[in-house]
């Protein structure tokens, strides 16, 4: 890779992260309480789950967990995955005035929509560890799964993001459209309830949602102690999937990019 | 040895009409078969080359492709065929805007076009001083630029624009917003940078463009016509501008095609009104023509001031009116107006008009010495007496016509002072 190569990456990178850093505040500003925000929407949410089912509907543990931990687990990253699809699918919208005046690396602003929900994930995940430990639990080497699993979620998201965010620019209704199937796979996949209350030959079509591979891989790192290795058909359609819908999605992107500025 | 900053190599910028979005994005992602919506070239082969350290000016009428251009080479828009080389740092004020963000403050701006240029915080922080100063938006600074005048923006814009260091410089059409002391001040820093850097400059403004490029390029429906001297184009050009401003209507009807024949086989007599003008009054007359001759009876639409020169007037009467009164008003630019006269108050009785008549009427005048620049002439008929009489017909800004005052400079005022005479006592 040429020294120019390298420092035009370096440059990119650094642009994304001050964009992403300009992201955060910008998303609360006139707010009082500012990025703040960011954190207590999320936790709000998750105490309106817990006080439903733990206190009013005394929803038993799940496999010997408490509830509220177990919803966690797979709610953080349920909210990490939605949040940064949102974005990144009006992110380019969003910026018009970065494509239509100036000469501008407008790849990076799906990827700034991810970086900035990206921090407040790493947020909760450590909140997470936190709620663990008050539980009495342990830190245990699963627990470095996460970063796996973290990864794989950055991946999924990056192929959704470049095709919606495109086909946002040209047709609005993708920005609805996505939002009302994120609601779609927010019920679907199995967050606040267990898969175990499927009849098993349906069980396969929950699988095929990829969302699942990432919550239940959240569980695992956390709470069951699998490594992902030990699913390796589930894993190896999670990849696939995943580097699929990254294909199409650079390809959309880079078909539609010399329109960008003719349309906005 | 100076390099070459730009090099454009047949840049054509097509675009493509089409009746939905979705159309659109099926040819984008080469869906269909074969192209649905229809062509229109904004841009067609253009090639040129720009010097390092020369200065460019951009000219043609609205439409022509200036400023699409102007994006192509900054990268904004993508080209359609051909090839183009930018060397160096561009820093560009295109249109109105400079890639802000309407919901930040005008500091907060700063940062993100410093960010976007590639600068770090502490660079910026360098350069912050000097930005805000030239800007002199005072406390608007700590405001977001949506509350923002365009003037004040693009104080801001341009501030940023020539502090950020580039190689090359592009300006379009931007310092016209601005009040006539930040232009001076503007032009004044063009001037500073104009050795070191290459500048691209877009403008309507002629003196300008004569006073700071050196070589102009003019653009008309997306091809260069011409280029080279500054005087030389721009004087090629406003003939052009002179003569087209009447066909700009051509696709507009058939009234508007027997409009322009009417007046192509009347080369040296009296035009016929532009259909597009509103004819007010009473329709018991009507003007028909109005043109402006030399002495030696050249139609003319540029004079000297001290010129003399005969307005002609066609007038059609509808039914007989009394006492007729034959009037004009010249006005200036924006609507002031200069003066006026009629033949009531020449003391000129004229015969009655009747039904089917068409006469027409001629002023010899002396152009008074008005400063240079567009002037129009408004006709009208009346009839009765100058305190008491009845409009029938009138025209706004029925001819267009231009004056030149031959002074170097272009100062302030209505007038030009002639003959002015110096000395230290």
């Amino acid at each position: 890779m040429s020294l120019k190569k390298r420092k035009e990456i370096k440059d990119l990178t650094k642009l994304t992260l001050e964009f992403a850093k300009r992201d955060l505040k910008s998303r609360y500003t006139g707010s009082l309480l500012g990025i703040t925000w960011g954190f207590i929407q999320p936790t709000i949410t998750i105490l309106i789950f817990w006080f439903v089912f733990q206190v009013g509907f005394k929803s038993m543990p799940v496999d010997d967990f408490p509830f509220i931990l177990w919803l966690m687990c797979a709610m953080i990253p349920w909210f990490f995955f939605s949040d940064s699809l949102n974005g990144a699918t009006v992110s380019i919208i969003e910026s018009s005035y970065l494509v239509k005046k100036i000469n501008f690396k407008v790849g990076i602003l799906p990827l700034v929509k991810i970086c900035s929900s990206l921090f407040i994930h790493l947020f909760f995940i450590v909140f997470l560890f936190l709620m663990f430990y008050i539980y009495d639990y342990d830190f245990n080497i699963y627990n470095l799964q996460v970063l796996y699993y973290l990864f794989a979620t950055i991946v999924l998201l990056l192929g959704f993001s470049y095709i919606s965010a495109s086909l946002n620019i040209f047709l609005k209704d993708v920005g609805q459209v996505v939002s009302m199937l994120l609601q779609f796979c927010f019920w679907l996949t199995p967050i606040f309830w267990s898969l175990d209350i499927i009849p098993s030959k349906y069980v396969f079509l929950i699988k095929l949602n990829p969302v699942f591979y990432i919550t239940e891989g959240y569980r695992h790192t956390f709470i069951y102690k699998e490594w992902f290795w030990d699913k390796p058909n589930l894993t190896l359609y999670f990849w696939v999937f995943s580097i699929i819908s990254f294909l199409i999605g650079i390809f959309i992107y880079k078909k539609l990019r010399p329109h960008f500025a003719d349309v906005l | 040895m100076k390099g070459i900053a730009i090099k454009a190599n047949n840049i054509t910028k097509s675009y493509t009409l089409y009746n939905n979005q979705t159309d659109r994005l099926k040819d984008a992602l080469m869906l269909g078969r074969k192209k649905i919506g229809k062509s229109f070239y904004a841009l067609e082969d253009i090639t040129f080359e720009v010097q390092e350290g020369e200065s460019i000016g951009i000219i043609g009428k609205n439409g022509s492709g200036k400023s699409t251009l102007l994006k192509i080479l900054t990268g904004v828009l993508t080209k359609s065929s051909g090839d183009f080389n930018v060397n160096g740092k561009v820093s560009a004020l295109l249109e109105l805007g400079a890639g802000f963000n309407p919901e930040y403050t005008g500091l907060e701006n700063i940062y993100l076009s410093g960010t976007i240029m590639g600068y770090s915080k502490i660079e910026i922080e360098e350069k912050l001083d000097e930005i805000i100063s030239f800007a002199d938006i005072g406390d608007f600074i700590n405001q977001p630029v949506k509350n923002y005048s365009s003037g004040m923006f693009v104080r801001l814009a341009f501030s940023v624009a020539i502090n950020v260091d580039p190689d090359i410089l592009i300006v379009d059409e931007a310092l016209s917003v601005g009040d006539i002391r930040f232009q001076q001040k503007c032009l004044r820093k063009i001037e500073q940078l104009k050795n070191e850097k290459t500048i691209i400059f877009v403008s309507h403004d002629l003196l300008t463009l004569n006073k700071f490029c050196d070589r102009l390029i003019w653009i008309n429906e997306g091809r260069i016509v011409d280029q080279g001297d500054p005087v030389e184009i721009s004087k090629k050009y406003q003939a052009f501008m002179a003569g087209s401003e009447l066909n700009v209507y051509k696709e507009n009807g058939s009234a508007k095609e027997e409009f322009i024949q009417k007046k192509k086989s009347l080369i040296n007599e009296i035009d016929p009104i532009h259909p597009s003008l509103q004819i007010f009054g009473d329709n018991k007359a009507t003007i028909t023509g109005i043109s402006v001759f030399d002495m030696f009876n050249n139609k003319i639409d540029s004079i000297q001031i001290g010129e003399r020169v005969l307005l002609s007037i066609i007038v059609k009467f509808n039914e007989r009116i009394q006492n007729p009164i034959i009037g004009f008003t010249i006005k200036d630019r924006v609507g002031n107006i200069v003066t006026q006269t009629n033949s009531f108050v020449l003391n000129q009785a004229i015969d009655d008009g009747f039904n089917g008549q068409e006469i027409t009427y001629s002023f010899e005048i002396q152009i008074p010495n008005l400063k240079k620049g567009y002037y129009t002439i408004s006709p009208a008929v009346a009839s009765g007496s100058q305190y008491d009489h009845t409009q029938h017909c009138w025209i706004h800004d029925a001819l267009v016509i231009k004056i030149n005052d031959n002074q170097e400079y272009d100062l302030e005022g209505f007038l030009v002072l002639e003959e002015t005479k110096f000395k230290v006592l």
